[in-house]
Order: C-alpha cells, then structure tokens, then sequence
C-alpha cells in the first residue's frame, strides 16, 4: 500500500508573531520555534499504525512552505515516515489553500496513493479545508473528522467513524483510494526514536520548486480582535491579584 | 429563473432545520438589501417540512431538493446540488456554516466552482471600497485577518453561534421543488451513534472553572479540582485538548464539539480561547481568565483578566484562603 500524509510546520507558539509593517498579514520573528502540526502528528501515527500491521507499505509525507519547513520532514522520517517531499513556497504573504491544494495535488497525483491523510486543520490558520480540496483536485472521496479507523486492505475499503458537533459519530465505509482528515485524540501519536532521527539526518528530501498557483483570494488587513467584555487586568503582585479576585468573588457571592 | 446574488445552504439535523440556517439569512440579508435576491437551498431526502419552516421564518426563496436513491446524504451528493444550483442561479457568495457538516462539502464545492473558500467567518464588513470582507481569526485567536474573495462565486463558511438568528414578519418566500436522484457511491452510511451524553453536571453548575494546556500536566489537575471546591455548586471542565490526552472525560469538555455551557461565572485556567473553545462557553455570565500569556484570545471574552501562571496563582490564592 501506499499513504501519502499532508504535514505543516507550524510556530511552537504565537507570541514571537506580529502584525507586519503593511498590515496586510502576519510576520514571525527570526528566531520562531517550529514544530509539526499537531493535527498532522495524529494524521501519521495513523498512517505509521498501517505500516506496522502491513507489509510492503510506504509512508511518504508532503509539506509546502519555505526552506525552513524541511525540519518537519526530519521529524516525520524520525517517527518513521519513508520518503519526504517538499514543495518550496515563500509564506511571508497569506497562502490561499485552493493553491496549496492544487500543488499538493500535482504531485499527489504521481505517486499512486491508496489512502492520504491530513490533519482536520492547522493550528495557526485553522482553515480546515487543504485535505477536502486535495480529494476534489484529484477526483477522490473524502471523509473529515475521523476519530476511528478500521482497514480492510483485501476489500480495498476502510471503515470510518466520523465526528459531528454534540458528541454524534457517524460509522462510514469508503473504498479506497480515499483521503480521510484526521481529528484529534484518534491516537497517541510516538516520539520520533533516536536511530531514526540520526538516520533522517543523511536521508534525501525531494524538494519541489514550481510557479506559484494564483490564489483565490486576498488577505486585506489584520487587526486585534476586538474586546468583547470589559477585560479588565488585575494590576499588582502575585498577591495583589489574589486578593482582588477573593475580594470579587465574595462581592458575587461565589465564595462565602 | 433569475440570477442571486446569494445562495444561503440550510443545514438539518434529521429532518428540521438547524439554528444556524436562520444565523446564515441574517447575514445574507446584511449583505443584500434585496430578500428577493437571496436564494435559500434545502437538501435531504425528506426537506418539505423544513422548506416550508424556513420559507416562514425568513420570507426568502427556498430551493427544496428532494434526494432519492439514498438514505444517507455524502458530500459527494451536496457538492452535486450546490454546484448544479450555482450553475443555474450565478451567485456571487454561497453561505454555508463552518459546522462538520460544511467543512466536509464546502471545500470541495469550491474546488468544484473554481471559487475562494474562506472558513470560519466570525464576521462580515465592507470594506473601503464598499466590497464586502470576511473576518476570520488566526494564530490562536491572536489576530482577525479581513479576507477578500477574487471570485465570483465565493463559498463562504459562517462559524455557527456567533449571531443572532433573524425573524421574518412578513410573507413567506416561495418554494421551488425539485429532485435529484443519485447513486450509492464511494462512502456509505454503516450506522450513527449518540453515545457521548453531555455532562448535566455541567449545565447546572454555578460555578465553571474550565482547565486548558495552560495547566501543564494531569496532576496539576488537582490543583484545578482544589481550586474549584472553594466555590460552592462549582463544577470542573476542560477544553479538547485536555479530552484528548485523556487527561478529562469527553462528558467534561466544553467547546464546539463538547458542552455549549453558559454557567453564571465562568473561569478559564490555562485557556487559550480558540474559536470552538469560545464558541462553547461565550454566553457565560461573568467570564475570568487566568493565563500567563497576555495576549491569549482568551481575554478578549473575558470579564476579569489575570496574567499569571495558573498553578503558581491557585497555590497562593488556597494560602491566602488558608489565612482569612
């Protein structure tokens, strides 16, 4: 079998992030920590699980951002990902997914996947829609937010349980190939092991330059959100803010 | 038939419209000073009942597409009606709500309709040039990003429950009935389960003191339950992340996909304040947040702010109780 698994390198945290000079987009700092998106750890544990159960299966994994967007990679063929492919793309101004997904697709389309798998969203973007759009550029079913997953590899089929709002799963049967969007707490995902991280070092990542897609649409301006309640920020000390919220509470009579 | 400038996509659970539908022509109608240029469009395979409901309570057109040859509804069949409508009607926005439901067919369907798709809208404003802006937020909930579509149509996913739903006075909108008949095709329906109950713990407490990753690991947990225990009639909750990991039973999350809870006082310990977590709790009475980072989103729906490290400021506040 072959899976492909969509990962994205995201910020280990926002707080090095800002508005840029134009307002137009964001802009993060030189020294931002990375890490692989958490929804897309589960996404390859998954394919990771399927690998172990059957033989002759190929883990490949594709990402698209800039140089740096490669440690993610490293990190994929340190949980025990085979092959890595990287699409350089500058993401210094918003990336429409509708582009993203057309280029992923494209080479996608080469290698003759039975399954692919995405995390259900990144957590900077939080868009939801790169693995959707993967399916439809290459005329395939898709399922999103599964939470559970059964193969049956002779049949050509998985079985899925898929989750909706208000804790309601609904059970699925898809033929493959399929792409299936990963919710979270469907696994635990593993640690990349030591061997495999020193073997990823030497290892060749396939790195794909091409002609930007145009997008689909632009990012006008980014602004803070706007307050919604007062918001008012207890000032002082430890100690002090400790006393001001036992002293509220009390005037609520939340507290005796 | 004429052309709309909107086509607004009703979501149901079985066979009765969902809140959001009515969140959805609330916009539509901020958008488009004309009802009769919006287009309400009502897929399943029993929708009568429910086009008749929405054509009352918004006085817009309702497409009622009847599907046969399924008992189950995949994406693949409502990107067909969407994109077959969208052909016939050429509208410019197609509103959709950025539930599980529409993020599993509003992505393709752009695709389909060679459109932009802009997810998880929490607002809608003009910009200075009077074309429309769709707000969605980003980076945690640190930033609101206005995006502009390039195309025409733009599928457009409304985060539900942050709006108000709208009532109609006037007449009802007509309603134009059709079929379509489809195939069983690559993913079929094996069953549903609704097995998760939601916590009435929960919905009765006076109290909620919600924990996020903020609280570092699963024992601090029970510097979460202390902390909760000095308020009578409190009741301990997290946000997913926390489910997650196992750390908290599902019963006990609040957000989107858990408990939408709107207890009197609510504090939040260690919560960054994502979309879905804020879209599960933002109607509680009196919100605090305690969070060692100062520009977590959190805030923003926060009543009381405080800015310190959740384990550290409980440990000083069980002292200073100690003490009083």
């Amino acid at each position: 079998m072959n899976i492909l698994v969509l990962i994205k390198q995201v910020p280990q945290t926002e707080a090095a992030t800002e508005i840029n000079p134009a307002g137009s987009y964001i802009e993060r700092s030189p020294v931002t920590l990375y890490k692989m998106n958490r929804f897309d750890e589960y996404a390859l544990e998954e394919a990771l699980r399927i690998k172990e159960t059957c033989p002759e299966t190929r883990v490949d994994v594709i990402t698209l951002g800039p140089e740096h967007a490669k440690e993610v990679i490293r990190r994929a063929y340190g949980m025990g990902a085979d092959n890595g492919i990287h699409i350089l793309a500058d993401n210094s101004n918003y990336l429409d997914p509708s582009a993203v997904a057309a280029r992923i697709g494209e080479e996608a389309a080469k290698g003759n996947y039975d399954l692919i798998f995405a995390g259900i969203m990144s957590e900077d973007m939080m868009q939801s829609q790169t693995g959707q759009m993967v399916a439809e550029v290459l005329g395939l079913p898709c399922v999103s937010s599964v939470v559970a997953l059964t193969l049956d590899e002779r049949a050509g089929k998985v079985m899925v349980k898929r989750e909706l709002e208000g804790g309601v799963r609904h059970s699925l049967e898809a033929d493959m190939p399929v792409v299936l969007t990963v919710q979270a707490g469907i696994n635990t995902p593993r640690y990349p092991t030591l061997s495999k991280v020193l073997k990823a070092n030497g290892k060749d990542i396939t790195t794909i330059t091409e002609n930007p897609v145009p997008p689909r649409q632009t990012c006008v301006l980014i602004r803070y959100p706007e307050k919604q309640r007062a918001g008012v920020v207890v000032e002082g000390s430890r100690a002090d803010k400790v006393r001001e919220l036992a002293r509220i509470l009390r005037q609520k009579n939340i507290m005796r | 038939m004429n052309d709309k400038h909107i086509l607004i996509i009703a979501e149901l659970d079985e066979d009765r419209l969902k809140p959001v539908t009515f969140e959805l022509s609330h916009h539509a109608k901020n958008m488009e000073s004309n009802p009769d240029n919006i287009l309400l469009v009502i897929t399943g395979t029993a929708p009568g009942h429910a086009a008749r409901e929405a054509s009352e309570r918004t006085g817009l057109d309702v497409l009622c597409v009847t599907v046969s040859g399924t008992e189950f509804m995949t994406n693949a069949t409502r990107k067909d009606v969407v994109v077959s409508a969208a052909k016939r009607f050429n509208p410019s926005y197609i509103l959709c709500p950025h539930s599980s439901e529409g993020t599993d067919y509003g992505p393709g369907l752009a695709v389909r309709l060679s459109a932009a798709c802009i997810s998880a809208v929490n607002g809608i404003t003009r910009g200075e040039d009077g074309s429309l802006l769709f707000s969605r937020s980003i980076c945690g909930g640190q930033y609101n990003a206005l995006m502009k579509p390039d195309t025409k149509p733009a599928v457009i996913l409304v985060q539900p429950g942050l709006f108000p739903t709208e009532k109609n006075q006037g007449e009802p909108g007509r309603i134009i009935a059709e079929t379509y008949t489809t195939q069983i095709g690559h993913i079929r329906m094996t069953g549903i389960e609704k097995t998760r109950e939601s916590s009435s713990e929960l919905g009765q407490a006076k109290v909620i003191v919600a924990a996020g990753r903020g609280v570092g690991n699963k024992e601090n947990l029970d510097a979460i339950r202390r902390f909760a225990a000095l308020f009578p009639g409190a009741a301990v909750a997290g946000s997913r992340p926390l489910i997650d990991m196992g750390w908290l039973e599902y019963r006990y999350q609040v957000g989107i996909t858990g408990n939408v809870v709107s207890p009197p006082v609510y504090i939040a310990c260690g919560i960054s304040g994502s979309t879905q977590h804020i879209a599960g709790m933002g109607t509680s009475g009196y919100v605090i947040a305690i969070n060692s980072d100062p520009h977590a989103a959190i805030f923003n729906v926060s009543d009381l702010c405080i800015v310190d490290d959740i384990i550290g400021f409980i440990d000083a506040f069980e002292d200073f109780e100690k003490e009083e």
